[in-house]
């Protein structure tokens, strides 16, 4: 009845056709999950009971003929560092492993609202921490197109989920690259929107000044329904803009070209060659469209991921204090206070987490604090201001999202440092607080596997409905360009 | 600045975070915060003369509300929530209030 590769219109049409019910619907993905993510492990919690009782719900309605609501029926995973209420939430730590969350998140709420159901809770790097899903607590999640390779991260079991159609869309939350870089290396759609745009109420922090929630799905139309549900502010979090917010009008020259910018620091040697020629095939879609594509300079790339890597440590140290053993969570009790807390925390936390508070206590640290940290929030300026610049000559950036397909399980744990080179083409969007889009373009051969690749396209600050629309765009001219 | 940090450091460090740290773990936490520095440290020649510092993307201000102004519907659900829901997961209570050692230790 439900086969693959179908999307919310199709779901709400069965619905509304009565070609099936919500809680046909609900079985069919529970069957799905239950035969597929042994082998890939997207999935931390799955809610039977409680998905199998939204989908009675809906049907009620449904027979009821009350209104059908924006995502009626619309089966979702949500990453495991987002409240749902009275569901485990263990942010991939051991730390929380018994943690009940008391509310739903205001994303949670707000899906709830609109109808759709919530499959369970995915996995991912601790406290969002990795690119890869390794770092997570309770094991790893495998790439759907192979499993021997990573699914990227941190959002990895959402973006995992989706590929495999083991929901019809996800959350994750995005720091540096965790919902575009995850949904790049599985072959889906992921968005980050710009940062205000969306509550993080409910949300467990990671680094506050960048944390942004954005949805997965199989196709950018659903991207944008889901979206539009999350969009909005919220008395609960005040760093999110009045929905109506209007984007800094584009640039209309006499022509009316659409422009679009190639930061040439995004082509460099970095770039995997089989890259390079799989993003000249997606650009000339672009130039089929009518648009003006040329080369642009962001000069700041190179300090962007340095300026990223003293930012975060120090917010996630300041974030995390919280977790000291006598509210809720893991505790390892002593003799002593602060043999607890050392006890706790030593226990509860995994190495990358411990290390990058240990790095942010020691950025934030007397004596350092001006040489690290306000040096990368005053290089953090600049390189909004070089986005800037790079706006006022053309509407759109592009990028391949990653440098390299998906990497082989284990094959960057080794060394910290190679991990974070990983988010090098997306963190220096989210320094900048702009909303970014992967958007799947078929596969590219890379260690003689055939690997998902994906496009990243930016667009200006609170514009993502025309981010959307290009991004639509591309995706359809893409189907009739064949290109794998 | 040098990026080099020593042991004594990192213990200081470690004891700044509340983590403990087993002396076995001293050496590699030196070696991969000394990396993970010495590569931040590219920062240093950016030239940030004049340039404000930014801490967040979007304009925030304090946000107040009149006193007796009524709370959102939001804010009022979380008022409601039963506090079992929250003391229960304390990992030591009593009666209403979560249980841990005495911040100061008694003079011997």
């Amino acid at each position: 009845m439900l086969d693959e590769k179908y999307t919310i219109e199709d779901l709400h049409e069965g619905l509304k056709s009565k070609k099936f019910s919500a809680v046909e619907v609900v079985e069919n993905f529970l069957k799905r999950i239950e035969e597929k993510d042994k082998d890939i492990f997207s999935y931390l919690l799955v809610d039977k009971e409680g998905a199998l009782a939204q989908a009675r719900e809906t049907d009620k309605r449904l027979s009821q003929n009350l209104d059908f609501r924006e995502l009626e029926g619309v089966v979702m995973a949500i990453k495991d560092n987002i409240l749902v209420k009275d569901l485990r939430c263990t942010a991939g730590s051991k730390i929380l492993e018994n943690f009940i969350a008391p509310y739903d998140a205001t994303v949670i709420r707000k899906l709830k609202d609109a109808g759709a159901i919530i499959l369970g809770k995915t996995n991912l790097d601790e406290f969002a921490m990795g690119s890869s899903t390794e770092n997570s607590a309770f094991g790893l999640t495998h790439n759907p197109y192979d499993f021997d390779r990573v699914p990227g991260g941190s959002s990895g079991g959402s973006a995992a989920a989706t590929a495999s159609f083991q929901c019809l869309g996800a959350l994750g939350s995005d720091t540096g690259g965790s919902i575009r870089q995850p949904a790049s290396f599985c072959g889906v759609v992921g968005l980050r929107p710009t940062y205000g745009r969306v509550s993080r109420f409910g949300a467990i922090a990671m680094a506050s000044s960048l944390d942004q929630i954005g949805p997965f799905a199989n196709s950018v139309f659903d991207a944008r329904k889901i979206f539009n549900v999350l969009s909005g502010q919220d008395e609960l979090d005040s760093t999110t803009v009045p929905k109506n917010i209007k984007p800094e009008a584009r640039k209309k020259d006499k022509d009316e070209t659409l422009k679009i910018g190639l930061p040439k620091e995004y082509f460099s040697d970095n770039l995997h060659p089989q890259m390079r020629q799989k993003m000249n095939k997606a650009i000339e879609i672009f130039t089929k469209m009518g648009a003006e594509v040329k080369e642009i300079s962001l000069p700041t790339t190179d300090v962007s991921l340095a300026t990223y890597y003293i930012l975060v440590p120090a917010e996630v140290s300041a974030n995390l204090a919280r977790y000291d053993g006598v509210k809720y969570g893991y505790c390892q009790k002593s003799e002593n206070l602060i043999e607890n807390y050392l006890k706790t925390r030593k226990d509860g936390f995994g190495k990358e987490v411990r290390r990058r508070i240990f790095l942010g206590t020691y950025v934030l640290s007397a004596g350092y604090y001006d040489a690290y940290y306000l040096k990368a929030q005053k290089v953090r300026t600049k390189i909004i201001e070089d986005f800037k610049h790079a706006f006022s000559e053309v509407d759109f950036l592009l990028m391949p999202t990653t440098p390299t397909p998906a990497f082989k399980i284990g094959e960057m744990t080794k060394d910290p440092l190679s991990m974070y080179l990983a988010d090098i083409f997306t963190v220096p969007t989210s320094v900048a607080g702009l909303p970014a889009i992967s958007v799947p373009f078929g596969k590219v051969d890379y260690e003689n596997k055939s690997l998902p690749f994906g496009v990243q396209i930016i667009s200006r600050w609170f514009d993502e409905n025309s981010l959307l629309d290009l991004a639509e765009k591309f995706e359809q001219l893409s189907k009739i360009h064949p290109h794998t | 600045m040098s990026n080099k940090i020593n042991k004594d450091e990192v213990r200081r460090i470690a004891r700044l975070s509340n983590i403990g740290l087993d002396e076995s773990e001293v050496d590699k936490l030196q070696s991969e915060m000394e990396s993970i520095l010495d590569y931040v440290g590219v920062l240093e020649k950016v030239n940030t003369a004049n340039v404000e510092p930014t801490s967040y993307t979007v304009h925030l201000e304090n946000i107040v509300r009149e006193d007796g102004e009524e709370l959102g519907p939001a804010k009022k659900d979380l008022q409601n929530i039963d506090q079992s829901k929250f003391l229960d997961q304390a990992p030591e209570k009593r009666e209403d209030f979560f249980k841990t050692h005495s911040v100061f230790a008694s003079k011997k």
